[in-house]
């Protein structure tokens, strides 16, 4: 055996093994597909539709007051929990989080039934078409340019941004499909999918969980600057 | 694969009983209590990548998240069963927020609980008085209420760890180490989620004092 070759071939043998070392040590980054559109065409008094982008600051927790009964239908806040964690899940760099309140004052979205008592007021400017199995309606100031807060029917002050209303259902896994939709909307996602497998696909036979397609788009929604600020407080509130 | 894993891990614990020396043994191996605290920097748990639609601006932005570094507190128990080997075993804890990173931003992701267990042994390197290596392995455990990555898995792996002490001047015999630990950390929700998890290393210093005994 020749003992020069003997050592090139160990040496080679340990590059060979730092090298694999070194590409273990990297980690691969799965490809998501590529995110949809998820701005809202807002219409301005020109008629023209501008793009706009909203989104919680990163980091931030979102307070949700759920409209809780039981009359038979489903468990709205079962499925308000399951839309928490599946967004939740989809937000590992720990872009957002939904959180259930019974505080009214922290909320910054309402989630209820549609024939429950409802707790804000729906001023004229913030009437919206509700239609379909369940809806998600903001409110822009005059301008058009940022949302802002709904009043309450109590006259306290308010920071709720969006209302959610979900019609009557029977159907638990429909009900709680449908409002991870909504939460989708209320996280920032302002438009809808054009792929009918996708969670935020407008019609109905939603999957179970946000797709792939359904995380990017979230993903980049949270690394895209808002240009639809919130304006704070309710003016004449 | 857990079962798998749990039958080398149940051979090595019953081989360790078989090792242990008798009561009587046991009793004559100079035992000490440690105290030790300092601080760790651990590399991100989880790297991802955000791509903003090209409308807006064309760019791909990376995205990483983990614990911010964090003060350390560790207790160990120390044998010498030879004048030149001694083995510890120890649990250290420490609290550390998680921040998340992309597009030159940072943002608060919730806070951490990161609990380790080590067996190890340390042996005089001989050309330097007063320094030793390192060397252990045991397990991580990673606790939250508030970090999304860590819901659901993801929230052990085993540890291996390697560093070095060096005795400090002074009235009374404390150390100063240094010492870093790998493990993995378990991607299976990550995958899902389009992001990679991998290898965590954590980088800890600390100041090791005797409290009880003189091994």
């Amino acid at each position: 055996m020749n003992p020069r070759r003997g050592t090139g071939s160990t040496l080679r043998m340990a590059l060979v093994g730092a090298a694999f070392a070194t590409a273990c040590d990297s980690a691969i980054i799965p490809a998501l597909p590529g995110p949809y559109d998820f701005r809202l065409a807002v219409y301005g008094t020109d008629g023209r539709a501008r793009p706009r982008t909203f989104h919680w600051d990163r980091g931030a927790v979102v307070p949700v007051y759920v409209v809780h009964e039981q009359s038979g239908a489903g468990d709205l806040r079962q499925a308000f929990r399951r839309a928490a964690r599946a967004w939740r899940s989809a937000a590992v760099f720990g872009e957002v989080r939904l959180r259930e309140t019974t505080d009214l004052g922290e909320a910054r979205a309402v989630l209820r039934w549609h024939d429950a008592a409802g707790v804000l007021s729906t001023p004229m400017t913030c009437v919206g078409p509700v239609t379909g199995a369940a809806s998600t309606l903001g409110c822009l100031n005059d301008p058009r340019d940022a949302l802002r807060t709904w009043p309450r029917r109590d006259g306290e002050p308010s920071q709720v941004i969006y209302r959610v209303v979900i019609r009557r259902t029977d159907d638990q896994e429909l009900l709680e499909r449908l409002v991870i939709h909504e939460m989708g909307h209320v996280l920032g996602i302002l438009s809808h999918s054009p792929d009918p497998s996708d969670i935020m696909w407008a019609g109905p036979d939603l999957p179970p969980a946000p797709t792939a397609r359904d995380r990017s788009t979230f993903r980049s929604l949270y690394m895209t600057p808002v240009d639809l600020p919130v304006e704070l407080p309710y003016p004449g509130e | 694969m857990k079962a798998l894993a749990r039958g080398p891990v149940q051979a090595g614990l019953l081989h360790l009983v078989l090792m242990a020396p008798p009561a009587q043994a046991a009793a004559q191996i100079p035992l000490a209590v440690e105290v030790r605290g300092g601080g760790v920097y651990s590399t991100p748990f989880a790297r991802g990548r955000a791509v903003v639609p090209a409308e807006l601006e064309a760019v791909a932005r990376d995205l990483e998240v983990g614990p911010r570094p964090a003060p350390v507190v560790e207790l160990a128990l120390v044998g010498r069963p030879r004048p030149s080997l001694v083995l510890e075993i120890r649990s250290a804890v420490s609290i550390a927020d998680v921040a998340g990173e992309g597009g030159g931003n940072a943002w608060p992701a919730g806070r951490m609980t990161a609990v380790h267990i080590i067996g190890g042994l340390r042996f005089p390197l001989s050309p330097l008085p007063g320094v030793d290596l390192r060397a252990g392995a045991g397990k991580v455990l990673y606790l939250s209420n508030d970090v999304n990555l860590l819901e659901g898995s993801g929230q052990t792996g085993v540890l291996l760890s390697g560093g070095f002490g060096v005795r400090l001047p002074g009235p009374f015999p404390a150390f100063g180490v240094a010492e870093a630990q790998w493990h993995e950390f378990d991607a299976a929700p990550l995958a899902e989620a389009g992001a990679a998890a991998g290898a965590v290393t954590r980088f800890l210093a600390y100041l090791a004092v005797p409290a009880w005994g003189t091994p």
